[in-house]
């Protein structure tokens, strides 16, 4: 005799598990569970993780009403949850007008926040906003197309272990300062970046990601680092460059890395441009 | 069968003992902790599970400890092995909790996420067994709430 087959019991379960379930549906699902019952009112608003995709946008083909639709979702998403939210994940072909992202973030930066995941957009860029240096639990940030200004008063990311930064726009010098000034940084990602020269200095790196033309990357105190992989796009100027000062770059590279296990590299040349007149 | 297999007991609360190996007992977090700090006398208790749950977790224990499987098998396993009523469900899910085991309890919660993906609030209520305690008017007041999550 089974007297559970018809007894709600997933009501029940701990707000840890309801969670662990929530998080696995996409958002708008999880809202919508709010008119199963009283229970269930508001278990939804307590999840730690929300995740802002295309699947959140409401039916149309307008483009602007789509991308109207969507703010409207995230904001009012903002607006009901309740507790700290860890992380936040936005990737959407759609992107938001400034002030409405503006006002997300300074919202998160208030809440906690340890993971913070920005993909907007297919041509735009968006400006962080200053609050983004100043959420000090971030352990995981990754922005795509992106301009960053580290505030003058900016004290580092102190728990950061992954940073991942794909087509921001970022001044050299502050690029060198944002990831020395990560003590706990594990691993690194930058791609699409314009003749980039840089010196890493990264005393706990173990991952590095490099995707675009570099000029120049040195690695200083980087003792931890175990894989490397290494993408050059090099147009001639750049190749050039290279030329003249090959074998010590190489050295510079990788000189300071014992522990190194794997490391892949891929150069492409773009000088076949110059092959491109053939018709 | 190598001499040094150590076998644990293990005692649900309805009294009804599993005798198992050791090996395959630790896949619970739990247990490994208990014979870890040597807490483990003769019969290990376990309040919170019942027989007829713990005999489907030493389930699948036991197949995802077996060698040589192939991962389809697993795969066709694990698919067979969460196609139960709810209240199995969420007997696994309290019991994989007890227990600490992470594979189980991930395998159950997304289960149950798969039966409210993209459902109704009618056809979800009737999945589980919830039943819908709001007057018309507290329904109406939440949609209004949320209808920006119901367009």
């Amino acid at each position: 005799m089974d007297t559970d087959s018809d007894r709600d019991l997933l009501s029940d379960l701990p707000q840890s598990i309801i969670e662990s379930i929530l998080v696995k549906v996409p958002l708008v699902d999880a809202v919508r569970t709010s008119i199963l019952s009283r229970k269930w009112r508001y278990k939804w608003a307590a999840i730690t993780e929300l995740v802002f995709n295309d699947t959140c946008r409401t039916s149309g083909h307008d483009k602007s009403i789509i991308s109207c639709n969507l703010v409207n979702f995230i904001t009012r998403c903002l607006f009901l949850h309740d507790g700290p939210i860890h992380k936040f994940e936005l990737n959407t072909s759609y992107s938001p007008a400034s002030p409405d992202l503006d006002q997300w973030l300074l919202f998160l930066s208030r809440k906690d926040i340890k993971e913070l995941i920005i993909d907007i957009g297919e041509d735009d860029w968006f400006r962080a906003p200053s609050c983004v240096f100043f959420c000090p639990k971030l352990t995981h940030l990754v922005l795509v197309r992106c301009e960053l200004n580290p505030p003058p008063n900016f004290k580092g990311f102190l728990c950061l272990k992954h940073l991942s930064l794909q087509q921001v726009i970022i001044p050299p010098h502050d690029i060198e300062v944002l990831i020395s000034s990560c003590p706990l940084l594990e691993s690194l990602t930058l791609s699409y970046f314009d003749s980039l020269e840089l010196t890493i200095r990264a005393p706990n790196l173990k991952y590095l990601n490099l995707e675009g033309e570099f000029k120049d990357i040195r690695l200083e105190n980087t003792p931890h680092l175990i894989g490397i992989s290494v993408a050059m796009y090099m147009t001639d100027d750049i190749a050039e460059h290279f030329e003249q000062c090959s074998g010590c770059n190489f050295d510079k590279f990788l000189g300071g890395v014992p522990c190194l296990e794997r490391l892949i590299g891929h150069i492409y040349f773009t000088k076949v441009r110059s092959l491109s007149n053939f018709q | 069968m190598s001499s040094s297999t150590k076998f644990l007991t293990l005692k649900t609360c309805d009294d009804k003992k599993f005798v198992l190996d050791e090996a395959i007992a630790v896949r619970s977090q739990t247990i490994k902790n208990m014979v870890e700090d040597d807490c483990v006398s003769n019969v290990i208790p376990l309040p919170n599970v019942n027989s007829k749950t713990m005999t489907k977790v030493i389930e699948y224990w036991k197949k995802h400890s077996e060698e040589g499987v192939s991962k389809d098998v697993l795969m066709d396993f694990d698919k067979a092995f969460v196609k139960v009523h709810h209240s199995i469900l969420h007997a696994l899910i309290l019991a994989a909790n007890f227990l600490n085991d992470k594979e189980i309890l991930d395998m159950m919660c997304q289960e149950v996420a798969d039966r409210i993906k993209g459902k109704t609030p009618e056809e979800i209520r009737k999945e589980f067994d919830i039943k819908n305690d709001f007057t018309p008017e507290e329904e109406e007041e939440i949609r209004k709430e949320n209808a920006w999550a119901f367009e």
